[in-house]
């Protein structure tokens, strides 16, 4: 994961230049997907229909 | 041997032939964590007293005759996971006050084969991150203890639990496992139910055991597997017997040695460990052959565009009410989390559909592979980055989660082992992974190779 360093809380302004450098650094991360050619991969979230039930035997 | 120091297995034989009390059995793990605890930090909390009730109800049982198959055998729980009536303290300030309604379904599983929980084991922030700073190395208390699962996997290390408990988003039984001579099994995903878990990230996390042996873990597992509509990925898996033989053969069995990604920017010494071990496998009658792993350069990348976001999400409401709670770690991450796009979230989700297809086909090949577990041993406490040979610069944190992530994204078991230690004294990981609920295959490799080359056993703790 992303390393950042634990310590005092900083000032507010310095917070959000924190946190956007955190983010960019997670964009430039995850933007290596680009490379790929999905085409037309669908993604993995399943969806069902109709709700698993609690009493299901199996 | 004194009760803390017998195998789950051990344990929970002696108690079927009442050689050995449960209340004998718990009285020793507790005495154990009481001398080694103050020098570890590996347990949140700890409930003697309800252990030591549960050890007396499960010796009247074992004297009526009736046993389970986890009678009167001490756990350690990772705060996530709940245990009605008791804070799941998730190592976060944010949850201070907090008491679980309802077992998780795993609290469940266990208390119904007879386990006595005896404490909640520490975890790195709502286990997001890899080092538990809370928690020492069980070998080197100058070293950090690996995470998230880091309590867990020093208790078990130290012999203040019989096994534990702990989860795995970006390999965090496997690494504090491997980075304290344990055994951690990251089961297949949907094959252990996460309900009544608190989540890092839906889509990558799995609960499962983390025990001193690989025989160990398969009784575990024999017990936590089954499917729970509650857990919206959990699957009613075939049934498979997972205990190994007593005398494991793994004759004819194909295990693949990776030619890239496993092995490379990994200590020396890790490497020559895991190779020797491989040989091992070899004079124990399996094949190695050499594979390639596809689509390796973009598993850190599938893991973080699934775990950002979604992270994000399951803390947003407590982000914007109560940030300061957080450590700066854990906030900085969940903030930056935040502002991944939804087309960066839904690439990653694209980009795994086409890793478990490309792995699917690998796993055609071999029956297992075999890899290191972590690149490098425990750290010691503060160091953050690690500069390679080739002069690239990794934080700790992506060294440890390089070699766990693709079992995450793909979802295939994996099983970490010890296979020796460096020069420094720090246990070395081996990590099988397999086909999709193949567990039974990695557990025979694991049992096969113990019982040629036993682990390190429980730590000194000096």
């Amino acid at each position: 994961m992303p390393d950042a360093p634990d310590g005092p809380v900083p000032p507010e302004a310095d917070r959000d230049a924190r946190v956007a450098a955190a983010a960019e650094h997670l964009r430039s991360v995850v933007a290596l997907l680009r490379e790929l050619d999905l085409a037309d991969t669908p993604p993995t979230a399943a969806y069902r229909a109709e709700e698993a039930r609690t009493d299901a035997a199996l | 041997m004194r009760p803390y120091e017998l195998s789950l297995a051990d344990a929970a034989k002696a108690v079927r032939e009442r050689r050995l009390s449960p209340v004998e059995l718990v009285d020793s793990v507790l005495e154990r964590l009481e001398e080694v605890e103050p020098r570890l930090g590996a347990y949140a909390s700890v409930d003697a007293e309800s252990a030591r009730a549960g050890a007396r109800r499960a010796e009247r049982e074992a004297a009526a005759g009736r046993f389970r198959p986890l009678l009167g055998v001490p756990v350690g729980l990772k705060d996530l996971i709940d245990v009605a009536g008791r804070p799941t303290g998730a190592g976060s300030r944010v949850r201070e006050g907090h008491r679980a309604r309802s077992d998780a379904e795993v609290t469940g599983r266990l208390l119904a084969a007879g386990a006595v929980p005896i404490g909640k084991t520490r975890t790195h922030e709502f286990a997001y991150g890899l080092i538990t700073p809370q928690t020492r190395n069980a070998w080197d208390r100058g070293r950090i203890a690996g995470g998230s699962s880091g309590g867990s996997a020093v208790a078990v290390a130290a012999g203040s639990a019989t096994f534990a408990l702990g989860t795995d988003t970006g390999g965090s039984i496997r690494v504090p496992s491997a980075l304290n001579g344990a055994v951690g099994l990251k089961p297949t995903y949907g094959l252990v139910s996460r309900h009544g878990v608190t989540p890092l990230s839906w889509s990558l996390d799995h609960v499962g055991p983390i025990t001193r042996t690989a025989r160990d873990a398969a009784l575990a597992l024999s017990v936590l597997a089954g499917h729970d509509s509650r857990d919206p990925a959990s699957v009613p898996a075939p049934a498979a017997d997972l205990l190994p033989g007593p005398d494991p053969d793994l004759t004819g069995l194909r295990v693949g040695v990776p030619r890239n990604h496993y092995f490379d920017r990994v200590d020396p010494e890790v490497e020559a460990a895991v190779r020797r071990a491989v040989a091992r496998l070899e004079e124990l009658g399996a094949r190695t052959v050499e594979v390639e792993i596809p689509l390796a350069r973009y598993a850190q990348a599938v893991l973080h565009g699934l775990v950002a976001p979604e992270a994000a999400a399951y803390h947003e409401p407590t982000l914007r009410t109560a940030p300061e709670l957080y450590g700066e770690d854990v906030r900085l991450l969940l903030e930056a989390g935040a502002r991944l796009s939804a087309g960066d979230h839904l690439r990653a989700q694209r980009a795994r559909t086409l890793m478990r297809r490309e792995w699917a086909r690998l796993l055609e090949g071999v029956d297992a592979i075999a890899a290191p577990a972590t690149p490098v041993t425990a750290v010691r406490t503060g160091e953050e980055g690690l500069t390679w040979p080739d002069g690239s610069v990794e934080s700790v944190s992506d060294a440890y989660v390089r070699l766990s992530a693709p079992a995450n994204v793909t979802g295939v078991p994996a099983l970490s082992v010890p296979v020796g230690r460096d020069g420094a004294g720090m246990p070395i990981g081996m990590q099988l992974l397999g086909r999709p609920f193949a567990e039974a295959v990695l557990l025979r490799i694991g049992h096969a190779y113990e019982l040629a080359e036993p682990g390190p056993g429980i730590a000194p703790v000096r």
